[in-house]
């Protein structure tokens, strides 16, 4: 596992692939830089303007996923030593157009003992709520489209409500594949989506309210949350990799039991409405990332103008989005067990202890030293180093366990050997040191 | 109470870079609690918007320049008449150039410096309700007299005049007299400063909008049309390209028909789990009230041990879970 993950991060740091990258940004930003339609809703409001506002922004959101699919691909491309589509217009631009096209001109296929309308809904539902959310993500400090002030708890709902997309979808096919796939991914997507607000809790708390706005200013005055709630920064990640089901927790996916999950019915374009949706979740995830973790607009050191904001938004999403791609280069796929293991027994126990300590935390700084700021930044910033400083130990602890335990029984002696070398001299140093 | 002050000083700071990005909305849970108590706060609020909705009105009626109505009285009879009248009554021009450059001057001066007052023990509200008798009785004298008489006319011509010629220091004031002064005074000014609040101030700074709630429902359908047409398109295009075959419409298996239904029964564990999230996710609707309680009541002692014992016996129930082996696979 070890070799493979050094090996695929060489290839990862090519330079060709690089510049192909680097490309890329270049041309996502440009539609980034567009997306500051987003923040010019007070030109439109509410009206005939607004709907013209609305429809110009759902295009360019889609224009999004058209370029992520493309990064996503040239980047698995670079890391699995193979040109990635590199056919269809400049340098393969085109590659996911030409998919779409194809999708367009095929078959609408109604399974024979399908039901019909919920068939017919589901991938317009999931595709609905996965836009729905770009409404109240903040681009820069001007705001939203909807700046409410329970955005935050809109996002837990819109995400709850997300699962029922893929359960009409599976069900509705009436076949055991897609049934099974729903199925599973329905329960995987609960479960995590328990941490995944779990650990959004510290942070209401601190702030004291859900609004999106507000949450980012907090870490413009003080600090980033990803410093300061480190282990739930953590936490949140891997729970949205879990919650998009993307590598390594692609279950829904896996095509060595379920063909494709809940898509082995669709076809045409109730596919491809599936594949937008999965795909802006992508986008919108690194956004949740970003703003409730990594200060949203904010540059960290000092205040920035409206254009600069919006360019790094952008830097931070593309950022996330090719870890997203990083994860699913590297990382080996879970077993079933193993995932539902993982979120209850080690993510969700861990999300609800860290939720006790920093709301004991929180409550004991402000009932005690409020009045004294300078202690509570002292006091913070002081946390946040032991914090880096176990999870460091932790980090380093895991390398440890999964080499013990997860690597071939051939390396294994190597590393007992060197264990016993590292021993061995340090008993010989202890015995010289007794006798001085 | 130390510690409120201080607290709430501290959120104002932070509160008041959100001016620009709108209103009451945007403050915290604690300042809303706090503000619904706190009239004078709330009454300035929307004065402060009310002034800048008088910029917009001033800028209209530029635009109208509503001054060429008086070029016809610009000639020399008209001239003679205010001399006449300066003449004939020549306390009325002092009675009406003292009292309302002193107002106008009184009004800046309190809006500028309410803190000042607030500091004297004078409430704000009452203080402006002072300043408003005052207006009323001076503007209710001059409608009292004949105003279809020409020197009436050239008094209260005057008393505008006398409105205009202080540009600098109250710009929106003199328009609000200009608007409101022939009607019952209060009345109109009370709708319309609630109308504004609501309605007008947040159009014109195109900063906030009541009804910013109204793009969901928008996004919704939007999406919904572009999802349903696209399906709607495909359908047309692809028509009449496929053969329908009762093999090809079969659901998704190996080779053979599919034996059985496939809403079959599966296994026990999925239904705990569901179980199981009923319960935490019914866990996290109850900590965000819980939160905002907390942080506004300033973490009060019962409330926080309310939530601790809440929490206390879920953590329990997940201890009991997992030693019980339900969170096995």
């Amino acid at each position: 596992m070890l070799n493979s993950y050094l090996l695929n991060f060489k290839n990862f740091l090519s330079l060709k692939a690089i510049c192909q990258v680097i490309i890329l940004f270049g041309v996502l930003f440009m539609f980034y830089f567009f997306l500051q339609l987003n923040s010019l809703y007070f030109i439109f409001t509410p009206s005939v303007f607004g709907l013209v506002a609305l429809l110009l922004f759902t295009i360019l959101v889609l224009l999004n996923v058209y370029f992520i699919v493309i990064l996503e691909r040239k980047v698995m491309g670079a890391v699995q030593h193979r040109f990635g589509p590199n056919v269809v217009g400049f340098f393969g631009f085109g590659q996911s157009g030409a998919d779409g096209g194809k999708l367009f001109t095929k078959e609408l296929l109604i399974p024979r003992y399908a039901n019909t309308f919920i068939f017919l809904i589901s991938p317009i539902y999931s595709f609905l709520c996965s836009l729905l959310i770009w409404l109240f993500l903040p681009y820069s400090s001007y705001g939203a489209f909807v700046n409410s002030d329970v955005g935050m708890v809109f996002l837990f709902a819109i995400t709850s409500i997300n699962v029922y997309g893929i359960i009409f979808g599976g069900w509705a096919s009436n076949s055991k594949y897609a049934f099974f796939g729903a199925i599973r991914s329905s329960a995987q997507m609960i479960s995590y989506e328990v941490s995944l607000s779990l650990t959004l809790m510290p942070i209401l708390l601190v702030v004291g309210s859900a609004n999106l706005y507000l949450i980012i200013e907090f870490q413009e005055k003080v600090l980033w949350f990803i410093i300061s709630y480190f282990p739930c920064g953590i936490l949140y990640i891997i729970s949205l990799v879990a919650e998009t089901n993307r590598a390594p927790f692609d279950l829904p996916e896996a095509e060595g039991e379920l063909v494709a999950g809940y898509n082995v019915d669709f076809s045409s374009l109730t596919f491809a409405l599936f594949f937008l949706a999965e795909y802006s979740n992508i986008i919108i995830s690194s956004f949740l990332i970003t703003i409730y973790f990594f200060g949203g607009w904010n540059f960290g050191l000092c205040g920035i103008s409206f254009h600069f904001e919006i360019i790094i938004t952008s830097i931070k999403l593309v950022l996330f989005i090719y870890l997203f791609v990083f994860l699913r280069a590297t990382f080996p796929r879970f077993r079933f067990s193993e995932l539902m293991g993982f979120c209850w027994k080690v993510i969700l126990p861990l999300a609800f202890s860290f939720f006790l300590f920093y709301t004991i935390l929180t409550i004991w700084i402000w009932i005690e030293c409020f009045y004294e700021s300078l202690l509570l930044i002292a006091l913070s910033i002081l946390i946040s180093f032991i914090h880096w400083f176990l999870a460091l130990v932790f980090f380093l602890l895991s390398f440890y366990v999964g080499l013990v335990y997860y690597l071939p029984e051939q390396i294994i002696p190597v590393y007992k050997k060197f264990d016993n070398k590292v021993l061995l001299w340090a008993r010989v140093k202890l015995k010289e040191i007794e006798k001085t | 109470m130390k510690l409120r002050g201080l607290i709430e000083d501290f959120f104002t700071e932070i509160n008041f870079k959100f001016c620009r990005c709108g209103s009451t909305f945007h403050q915290t849970i604690s300042q809303q609690i706090l503000s619904f108590h706190n009239f004078e706060e709330d009454y300035l609020h929307f004065l402060t918007q009310y002034l800048r909705f008088l910029a917009f009105c001033q800028k209209t009626i530029e635009f109208f320049d509503m001054y060429w109505l008086f070029e016809p009285f610009a000639d020399e009879e008209f001239v003679d008449s205010l001399f006449m009248f300066s003449a004939k009554y020549p306390d009325a021009g002092l009675i009406l150039y003292l009292p309302t450059s002193d107002i106008v001057f009184m009004l800046t001066s309190l809006a500028e410096n309410y803190l000042w007052l607030k500091n004297l023990g004078l409430s704000i509200p009452l203080v402006f309700f002072f300043i408003k008798s005052i207006i009323c009785t001076s503007l209710f004298s001059i409608l009292t007299l004949d105003i279809f008489r020409l020197e009436n006319l050239v008094l209260y011509f005057d008393f505008l005049s006398q409105l205009f010629l202080i540009y600098d220091t109250v710009e929106e004031l003199r328009v609000l007299f200009i608007l409101f002064n022939f009607y019952n005074f209060e009345l109109i000014l009370n709708i319309f400063f609630f109308s504004l609040k609501y309605d007008i101030y947040p159009w014109y700074m195109g900063l906030y909008s009541k009804s910013e709630y109204f793009f969901i429902p928008l996004g919704i359908l939007i999406n919904f049309i572009i999802a349903f047409l696209l399906l709607f398109l495909v359908y047309i295009i692809n028509r009449g390209t496929g053969i329908s075959d009762l093999e090809k419409t079969s659901a998704y298996e190996c080779g053979f028909d599919p034996f059985k239904d496939s809403r079959q029964l599966t296994d026990i564990n999925f239904f705990r789990v569901a179980v199981l999230f009923i319960l935490f996710d019914l866990e996290i609707i109850y900590l965000i009230p819980w939160i905002f309680i907390l942080y506004a009541s300033f973490y009060n002692y019962y409330i926080i041990i309310g939530g601790f014992s809440y929490l206390f016996i879920l953590s329990l129930g997940l201890l009991f879970e997992y030693k019980s082996k339900m969170l096995d696979w």
